[in-house]
């Protein structure tokens, strides 16, 4: 099991491989952050599906085979809004440029991933990315009120 | 996740219980392809016991409903809580198929008297 790090400034962090074993760790990690913030059950759900589609994502995506892979995540809490970071050093993607198809497109003709990242646009407050030193970063916004 | 399948009177029946992630895509597919080659095509999903579903359990039934379209299937969810029922909004998957509120309104759709 992944060691999830707990701060001084009462944050969470954990660093996961890039490889569909990780997946299964963010049920842990999303207990963990439950757990520390008090969050019901329709926050982490929420939680849950936010980091599973990502991190799919990146894992089944967003990696070549020449490099040691890793994904690192994140988590602080500032009053009703959590903030969830997660890094990987894959191919640059920015999913904010991937326009959500109009409604006139069919569900059943939307691609394979599509999906996923309307869930992300559509259930996060905000969402921030970067490509800073090598590294692709993803920041979202949860709001918990 | 726990599924269940069998045949009700003329139909599929499935009951998913606990969160369906993709450790359980394979599992279910199967299932619904069995059904498909040696069953009705009629499709009844409970989702009573649903507790998470995601993108990748979302397009099962996308593609399931595909499939029907072209034997005249019929596809249905019911009892949906609302955590399930948001992401199943979200995704639009409540314009493709049927999402109804108990068995008893299922039934009464395919005509059986209650």
């Amino acid at each position: 099991m992944t060691l999830i790090k707990k701060h001084i400034d009462n944050s969470l962090s954990v660093k996961l491989e890039g490889k569909k074993e990780s997946i299964y760790e963010l049920e842990n990690l999303c207990e963990e952050i439950g757990d520390l913030w008090n969050l019901n059950s329709k926050n982490r759900f929420t939680l849950n599906l936010l980091l599973e589609e990502i991190i799919s994502n990146i894992i089944f995506y967003g990696f070549d085979n020449s490099e040691a892979k890793y994904i690192e995540v994140v988590a602080n809490k500032e009053g009703d809004l959590i903030n969830v970071q997660i890094s990987d050093n894959g191919i640059p993607f920015n999913m904010l440029e991937i326009e959500s198809k109009p409604k006139e497109v069919k569900l059943e003709e939307k691609e394979v991933g599509g999906l996923g990242i309307h869930l992300v646009k559509n259930l996060s407050e905000s969402i921030d990315y970067m490509y800073q030193n090598g590294k692709n970063v993803l920041t979202i916004q949860i709001n918990i009120s | 996740m726990k599924i269940t399948a069998t045949q009700v009177q003329s139909f599929n029946y499935f009951q998913l219980e606990g969160k369906f992630n993709i450790d359980y895509i394979a599992e279910l597919q199967t299932e619904i392809d069995k059904a498909m080659k040696y069953g009705s095509k009629f499709f009844v999903f409970d989702f009573s016991k649903l507790e998470y579903i995601n993108s990748s359990g979302i397009r099962v039934f996308i593609k399931l409903q595909k499939e029907l379209k072209l034997f005249d299937g019929f596809l249905t969810i019911f009892a949906v809580n609302d955590k399930v029922s948001n992401i199943i909004n979200i995704s639009e998957l409540n314009n493709l198929l049927r999402v109804k509120s108990s068995l008893k309104e299922v039934m009464l759709e395919l005509g059986y008297k209650i």
